[in-house]
């Protein structure tokens, strides 16, 4: 799991704990692409299980205990490794995709339901995304390689949020006009696969 | 407060010889001071319409269009010519492209001019706005020579030069490459955070609404409007409507 990578990588830059470490990642990460605390955790105890990360020390304030974590010399090369591997790209094999490949009539309202739902998830991410993005001008100049990688991870989340937004205004098209009429006209299929198409001009 | 701009369960249906298509299928939409809101939607998605219906040059079939607590569907066609002129700055991305000669200067000079300024007095107010643009290298060129990021500046700046309340754009990012739509966005941004304009702007793709505090969602005639929506609020007021008789005076509205 890359999560797990990605948590060994932080600690090879500086050893941190739990919370700080989570921290950490959703800076390196920009909005959008998020990482639930629980994952650094269990992270953590992987790579402790798997003798990649150590505890460097213990921390007692009050009733908190913060547990440091460093890397072994193991880790560090894991990191190396991992990194120097070659990569691919994600398939397309979610849930979202494969239910609607495998729809049938009976499951029509609650899919379409689904998906407006969904959709309503993608603008509100994307909500959230354009008020939270940075502008150009208010960049540094030159843009430093952790603010600049930040920048790319973010423009990338929002493509990906937009590839999705369209596939499901797409498929809602279809799944409301079969709900209510069983068959779709072949010319409201084309005109969706163009309204919701990759932007070419306005 | 109530809202700047308020669009209360708007529908339009356009209707082409024995096909009728919902372009807006019960809209509502707030735009307050200061707010920067995006409507993102696909192509033929009734961007440009709900903007018409928003700036009162088009009436919805149904519902409501209150800008400043003023009913826009009551008034006469005349009234909602002199609302927009004197408390909306419209831009059309595509119009301002569109090649038109003249000195930039007094291209945005001229809405002040017939409003009553003497030309000196106009003339200072179009540098002042050029330069908040970042046009002011230009004011002198003809906006012939002038490229498309350069014209669109120019719009805005003419829109802009009458201090209107409620900014709105259509589609002005899309023609532009990233940087320039970039620096465009920044702009319209400082508008509604330090003059407290309301501006509303239409993105067919999401990098165009980058700096939104609200972005809005078009699609198959509804308004997909993460804030209403999910948190499924009731609690804030519609804008007060003030029914206009036929020849009140809004302009002051």
């Amino acid at each position: 799991m890359p999560i797990k990578h990605a948590v060994l990588g932080l600690l090879v830059e500086r050893r941190g704990y739990g919370f700080e470490l989570a921290t950490r990642l959703r800076e390196r990460l920009g909005t959008g692409l998020s990482v639930p605390n629980g994952t650094v955790y269990t992270s953590l105890r992987t790579l402790e299980s798997d003798g990649l990360a150590q505890v460097a020390k213990r921390v007692v304030r009050g009733r908190q205990e913060r547990i440091y974590f460093e890397p072994t010399d193991a880790g560090v090369r894991a990191f190396e490794q991992w990194m120097d591997e070659p990569m691919s790209r994600e398939p397309l094999r979610g849930d979202l995709f494969l239910k609607f490949a495998l729809l049938d009539e009976r499951h029509l309202p609650a899919l379409r339901e689904a998906f407006e739902r969904l959709e309503l998830e993608c603008v509100a991410e994307l909500a959230e995304l354009s008020r939270q993005r940075r502008l150009a001008e208010q960049l540094a100049d030159p843009v430093p390689l952790t603010t600049a990688a930040t920048w790319a991870l973010e423009a990338s989340v929002v493509d990906h949020l937009h590839a999705d937004l369209r596939f499901v205004s797409r498929t809602l098209v279809v799944l409301r006009r079969a709900e209510s009429q069983g068959a779709i006209p072949r010319a409201a299929l084309i005109e969706s696969s163009v309204a919701f198409s990759a932007n070419l001009s306005g | 407060m109530a809202p700047l701009l308020a669009l209360r369960n708007v529908s339009k249906t356009f209707t082409r010889g024995l096909r009728s298509t919902v372009v807006l299928d019960d809209v509502s939409l707030d735009v307050r001071r200061g707010d920067f809101v995006g409507v993102l939607a696909g192509r033929r998605q009734g961007k440009s319409t709900l903007l018409e219906i928003a700036v009162g040059m088009l009436l919805p079939d149904s519902g409501d269009v209150v800008i400043d607590g003023v009913a826009v569907n009551m008034m006469t066609k005349r009234d909602r010519d002199r609302l927009r002129r004197s408390g909306i700055g419209f831009v059309r991305g595509r119009a301002a492209a569109a090649v038109q000669t003249g000195r930039v200067l007094d291209h945005v000079a001229l809405p002040l001019l017939s409003d009553g300024a003497t030309l000196r007095q106009a003339r200072r107010a179009a540098a002042e706005t050029l330069a908040r643009v970042g046009a002011a290298d230009y004011a002198y060129a003809d906006l012939r020579h002038l490229s498309e990021s350069e014209q669109l500046r120019v719009a805005l700046a003419q829109a802009y030069a009458r201090s209107p309340r409620l900014l709105v754009v259509d589609e002005l990012t899309d023609t532009l490459d990233l940087e320039e739509r970039n620096t465009i966005l920044g702009l319209l941004q400082r508008f509604a955070q330090d003059d407290e304009v309301g501006v509303l702007i239409t993105a067919s793709d999401p990098n165009g609404t980058a700096g939104c505090n609200r972005v809005v969602y078009l699609s198959a005639g509804r308004l997909r409007d993460p804030e209403r929506d999910l948190a499924q609020r009731l609690d804030s007021p519609p804008g007060d409507v003030v029914p206009l008789r036929r020849d009140d005076d809004a302009g002051t509205a």
